[in-house]
């Protein structure tokens, strides 16, 4: 052959190619019709032509002309054992046959290398590893591997059916419905392969065999390496062009998401019968694979389920990160599947995405949740019937609504004399200090000349003004308390600076020993206000009160005066001018005594401020016994306190106090190891890529917005710059500190809950991850509900019952914060929110404990009975009788807690905590004439209105669909 | 790779630029460094690889290239040289390897690396060695018959140049290209088949 032949014999051929079949003949004939042997050497050459589309290698097996000799003629018993049937292809790493296995009577697939050596003995010894190590039903088994008639060889289970390449090659592509069912086949089994850190890395349809009953599985994992082995031989170029992902082509990380790619390139295929991106030579491809957008598969076919094709689009982003999770992610967002059961099954830790896409399978039966809104609404009636009988020291109030009490501070104040000119006031409800037994508790009012700035800063609370914060320690400053029936059972007050011909005194001394605080003060010690006025309070810290020339008034000496005055006496010096005479009998009547009935008493008590007279009496009233002190400066009261006489301290069947106390501290200890712990947690989480940071870091955001909300509300703002921006700061990085801890935790303990518990976190991150109307998280709401509303149902029962038997009870705690709440509706949205975080925070530290429990203690029953006991403690130690609270609330509570933790997750739990505390706040009643009961009913119609939603949510939410998976 | 030698490496390319593929073919000084630098790289891949011996010479070479070139300083043209270097070194380090791999007995020196499959866009799968051999003697046949075809396919199937780098580096149009590439495809494919016969 010449080169001037060769050269026309293309020419012809280019030609010839380039025309439809039917013309080539007329074509040829045309050409070449005088010189036969050139017609045949194109038409040779047109024989293994192939169309520039086709030149994928995939379906090699069904091209003419390739086919070389088989290494086996059918019928040959190899290796004494496997009679060849036929040859069934040759795949990327040898020729397969099918065979029948003659000693197990069984058919096999048997595949061969074309050549032998010790690299090829490696590989294929790896192949087995490999494969063998991953257990599937949607990956082809592989039995044995072996050496015979000088052929190394791998038998593996015979799949008697087509591989999805020459599927698509003969029907188009897979029906929709069709589609779904192998998608889910072969992720699930890329799935298990990646569970046992095995990745594929040449997935593409020649590889993937469907058997006759349409079932798929994966084969040929020759080229697999384990994910360890594949980032130690750092960037490899294993694969096949047309299927290699980015980060393939080009060195770079191989991981779980290459596979994907490739996925996403099969499922493509699958979904449309086009490939991705057709190119001719593997540069090309490489080319495509790294900067081409692919055609999205909806333009080419109609009807495709919107959720399959994000999950492709994603599986195709040239950024591995931003392709899904794991295979287990695309499984969470086909319709039906339970991909968590899967990730479990599969011995893996579930993706936060994973436990948020969870099957649907968990959800509320319709019938079941219109029961339970029934059963929330008849629990809610019941707190609310219940309410009045079982905080009867709340009724006592109903017709004195704060503004009457302020009113009848005034009157007492005016009846005395005392000046009640104010620019602060502040009230509130406080503890009977003296009668613990008492349930209705005092009212307390004070007022000031100057702002009140509540000092308490870095407490772990939100700063306001008390009874005891800022302590009463500047001029103008007045604190009473006030019994429900009116009477004063309190006063201090500090006067106000005199007026200007006095100030001469005022300047030169200290008269007032503020340091003596009450003996209720103990609380309200602190420093003293760092913006504190300072030309009224110099005289506070002044280091010389003896200076020379004392004035008239010398402060007393308070220990002699106490011991030795006798009865009404004045303690000023003998020269000064007389005091004037105080009006004891108005305050008395004030107090609600008969002054005839009083008797003079000794002076026992220390006035909490300096007074130049001081007084005592008995006096009974209502058939007891009190000792009033009272003590007066210039004729005016400045301390009355009446306190009750023989009270007998309430038997106790341990010292609950003792015991509280120490729970405290060991809280707090126990904070401190748990802080640590987690640094150190989720230090080794982060580095492992373990934790939930997305879910962290919005649970912290939301903390912190909640925080700085109820911080916003809750606290009392003053109206000087410097003072509220001092709060302010002082607030926040409490508030920080709170969040960022909440969000180390949450990133050093959520991935044990997720690898040990993952249903407990699937509709916690559903609402985590803004999915509100939807079915599970409408479950989580409900039951949380139900059971909240119950919990604090069993709270009244609880007093009821302890109190039915006669038992002490000592519980004034919730009267004085459901009086609290009905203040202000600023206040009521301030306990709305400080709930639903406190819900939240002890939720999750309460599912912390448990799961470590589990963990420590490596028994599910043995961590529940721990759980339940400790939990249990405490939820007795808040009780007001040790055996019947254990009962209602110790058992009842806990019991509950632990079969909502468990059984219904953690967003069950928290709303149940939620719905409890704020249920235990409302001062709900059906007395609607009561002051505070708007606010009662309010409460309890934003929990029916939060059952009714959740009712709502779980019967029709939107079923779960790729929120978390979403093509940009 | 040191420094000095990328930037000789990189002189010599844009000291070509402008040259015919012959000058390319001549550039003495170039061949034995780009030759080895692919068989050490060669060598290395299939050690540290042990399970995946299915090597593509394109990547090879793009391998070799980020390696041997700076690319901050080479010029344009210097990379499709570069390439036609690479495709021509990559092309006698295959058949060496091949011939080498034929003298060696089955389970004798083990240690001597064979470079196990190559795949190549002629067939879209592996070739074994024999394969190899044969391709290589076809692409000599064609090039008995057309030299500048036989440097197309050289081009396009050992370093994988897209048709247009093709075009520019040996100076005709596109489209001669693509119908020399899709003859000759035809044209080896069929003399593999037949072993040369026809």
């Amino acid at each position: 052959m010449t080169r001037t032949r060769h050269a026309r014999v293309r020419d012809i051929f280019l030609e010839a190619s380039q025309r439809p079949e039917s013309e080539r003949d007329a074509y040829l004939e045309a050409a070449c019709g005088a010189e036969p042997a050139m017609r045949r050497e194109v038409e040779s050459l047109l024989l293994h032509h192939e169309e520039p589309t086709t030149v994928e290698p995939t379906s090699r097996s069904t091209r003419p002309g390739r086919r070389r000799r088989t290494r086996f003629e059918a019928g040959h018993v190899f290796a004494g054992r496997y009679r060849i049937i036929n040859e069934l292809g040759r795949g990327g790493m040898g020729e397969v046959f099918r065979a029948h296995d003659l000693v197990l009577d069984e058919p096999v697939a048997i595949k061969f290398l074309p050549n032998t050596g010790r690299d090829h003995l490696d590989q294929l010894l790896n192949e087995v590893r490999m494969a063998r190590q991953v257990s599937h039903p949607n990956v082809c088994r592989v039995f044995d591997f072996g050496e015979a008639e000088d052929e190394t060889y791998l038998t593996m289970e015979y799949v008697d059916g087509e591989n999805l390449a020459s599927l698509l090659a003969r029907i188009g592509r897979i029906p929709q419905d069709k589609l779904i069912e192998l998608t889910r086949q072969l992720v699930a089994g890329l799935a298990a392969a990646h569970g046992r850190g095995v990745l594929h890395r040449d997935l593409k349809p020649a590889n993937i065999m469907i058997d006759g009953r349409g079932r798929a599985r994966i084969t040929d994992f020759g080229i697999a390496t384990s994910g360890v082995d594949a980032s130690r031989a750092g960037g490899t170029r294993a694969g096949t062009p047309a299927y290699m992902s980015p980060e393939q082509i080009s060195p770079g990380e191989l991981s779980v998401q290459s596979d994907l790619y490739a996925l996403g390139l099969v499922l493509y295929e699958m979904a449309t019968g086009q490939q991705v991106f057709e190119a001719e030579t593997p540069m090309a491809y490489a080319e495509l694979h790294r900067t081409a957008l692919p055609k999205p598969p909806s333009h080419l076919v109609d009807r495709l389920d919107p959720s399959l094709e994000a999950v492709i689009i994603q599986c195709l982003e040239k950024d591995p990160k931003a392709r899904p999770a794991s295979a287990l992610a695309v499984l969470s967002v086909l319709p039906g599947g339970d991909s968590l059961q899967l990730a479990l099954d599969a011995g893996e830790t579930p993706s936060p995405e994973v436990v948020a896409a969870a099957g649907q399978q968990y959800a509320l039966e319709p019938s079941h949740a219109r029961a339970l809104g029934a059963l929330l609404f008849l629990l809610l009636v019941l707190v609310t019937v219940l309410g009045d009988r079982a905080y009867p020291g709340r009724t006592t109030w109903s017709q004195t609504p704060p503004e009457v009490m302020v009113n009848r501070a005034n009157v007492i104040l005016d009846e005395l004399g005392i000046e009640s000119e104010a620019t602060d006031r502040a009230w509130g409800f406080v503890r009977h200090f003296d009668l613990p037994e008492d349930e209705a508790g005092l009212f307390w009012y004070r007022q000031a000349s100057s702002t009140l700035i509540p000092e308490h800063l870095f407490a772990m609370r939100v700063a306001r003004v008390d009874f005891w914060d800022p302590p009463p320690t500047e001029r103008g400053m007045l604190r009473m308390l006030i019994e429900p029936s009116g009477n004063l059972n309190y006063l201090h007050s500090v006067p106000p600076a005199p007026s200007q011909d006095e100030a001469s005194e005022e300047n030169e001394g200290s008269e007032e020993d503020s340091e003596e605080d009450s003996e209720e003060d103990d609380e309200g010690e602190a420093q003293s206000a760092p913006e504190a006025d300072a030309n009224a309070r110099a005289d506070d810290t002044d280091p010389a009160p003896q200076a020379p020339g004392e004035p008239a008034e010398e402060p007393a000496e308070p220990e002699t005066a106490a011991v030795d005055v006798p009865e009404t006496e004045s303690t000023a010096d003998p020269a000064s001018e007389p005091t004037p005479e105080v009006d004891w009998a108005t305050l008395l009547r004030a107090a609600g005594f008969d002054p005839e009935t009083a008797r003079t008493a000794p002076v026992d008590k220390i006035p909490p401020t300096h007074a130049d007279q001081r007084v005592a009496w008995t006096a009974p009233r209502d058939g007891m016994e009190y000792l009033l002190e009272a003590a007066s400066r210039d004729g005016t009261v400045v301390y009355f306190e009446a306190l009750p006489q023989n009270i007998e301290e309430p038997e106790s069947f341990f010292d609950f106090q003792q015991l509280w106390l120490s729970y405290i501290n060991l809280r707090r200890f126990f904070w401190l190891i748990l802080v640590i712990a987690a640094l150190i947690l989720a230090r080794i989480n982060l580095r492992a890529g373990r934790g939930d940071l997305r879910g962290a870091r919005r649970l912290a955001f939301l903390l912190f917005g909640m925080h700085v909300a109820v911080w916003l509300l809750q606290a009392d703002h003053v109206p000087h710059a410097r003072a509220e921006l001092f709060l302010f700061e002082a607030n926040v990085s409490r508030i920080l500190l709170e969040a960022m801890i909440v969000w180390l935790a949450y990133v050093a303990l959520e991935p044990i809950v997720r690898r040990w518990w993952p249903r407990a976190l699937i509709s916690w991150n559903r609402l985590l991850y803004g999915r509100l109307n939807d079915p599970l998280v409408g479950k989580g709401l409900l039951i949380g509900s139900v059971a909240g509303t119950w919990w604090a149902l069993a709270t009244q029962l609880d007093r009821l019952i302890t109190r039915g038997l006669g038992l002490t009870d000592a519980g004034e705690i919730f009267v004085r914060s459901q009086l609290d709440v009905a203040l202000s509706g600023r206040l009521l949205f301030a306990q709305v929110l400080d709930d639903c975080l406190q819900a939240g925070t002890t939720a999750v530290l309460d599912l912390f404990f448990l799961v470590a429990l589990r963990v420590v203690f490596k028994r599910w029953w043995m961590a529940i009975v721990i759980f339940v006991l400790t939990h249990g403690v405490l939820e007795t130690l808040e009780g007001f009788h040790p055996l019947v609270s254990w009962a209602t609330l110790g058992i009842g509570i806990t019991g509950v807690t632990v079969v909502l933790l468990i059984r219904y997750g953690l967003l069950a739990y928290a709303t149940a905590l939620f719905c409890y505390y704020i249920l235990v706040f409302a001062p709900a009643t059906l007395s609607f004439e009561a002051w505070y009961a708007e606010t009662g009913l309010f409460i309890v119609l934003l929990i029916a209105a939060l059952g009714a939603f959740s009712v709502r949510a779980a019967l029709y939410g939107r079923p779960v669909t790729p929120t978390v998976i979403e093509p940009s | 790779m040191d420094n000095e030698l990328k930037t000789q490496i990189t002189e010599i390319l844009n000291g070509l630029q402008g040259g015919t593929l012959d000058d390319v073919a001549q550039a003495e000084d170039l061949l034995p460094v780009v030759y080895d630098e692919l068989r050490r790289l060669a060598r290395a891949y299939l050690r540290r690889e042990r399970s995946d011996h299915t090597l593509q010479p394109t990547a090879l070479v793009h391998e070799a290239y980020l390696r041997l070139i700076d690319q901050d300083r080479l010029q344009w043209q210097g990379r499709t040289h570069f390439f036609a270097v690479g495709a021509q070194m990559m092309r006698r380090l295959l058949v060496d390897h091949a011939r080498k791999r034929g003298r060696v007995k089955r389970g004798g020196d083990w240690q001597q690396v064979t470079l196990g499959h190559v795949v190549t866009p002629l067939l879209g799968r592996d070739l074994d060695h024999d394969e190899l051999l044969a391709l290589d003697q076809a692409i000599n046949r064609l090039g008995d018959l057309d030299a500048r075809q036989a440097k197309i396919v050289e081009l396009r199937f050992f370093a994988g140049l897209e048709v247009a780098e093709v075009a520019d580096l040996i100076g005709v149009s596109k489209r001669t290209v693509e119908g020399n590439w899709t003859h000759a495809r035809a044209w080896l494919r069929r003399e593999l088949a037949t072993g040369g016969a026809a």
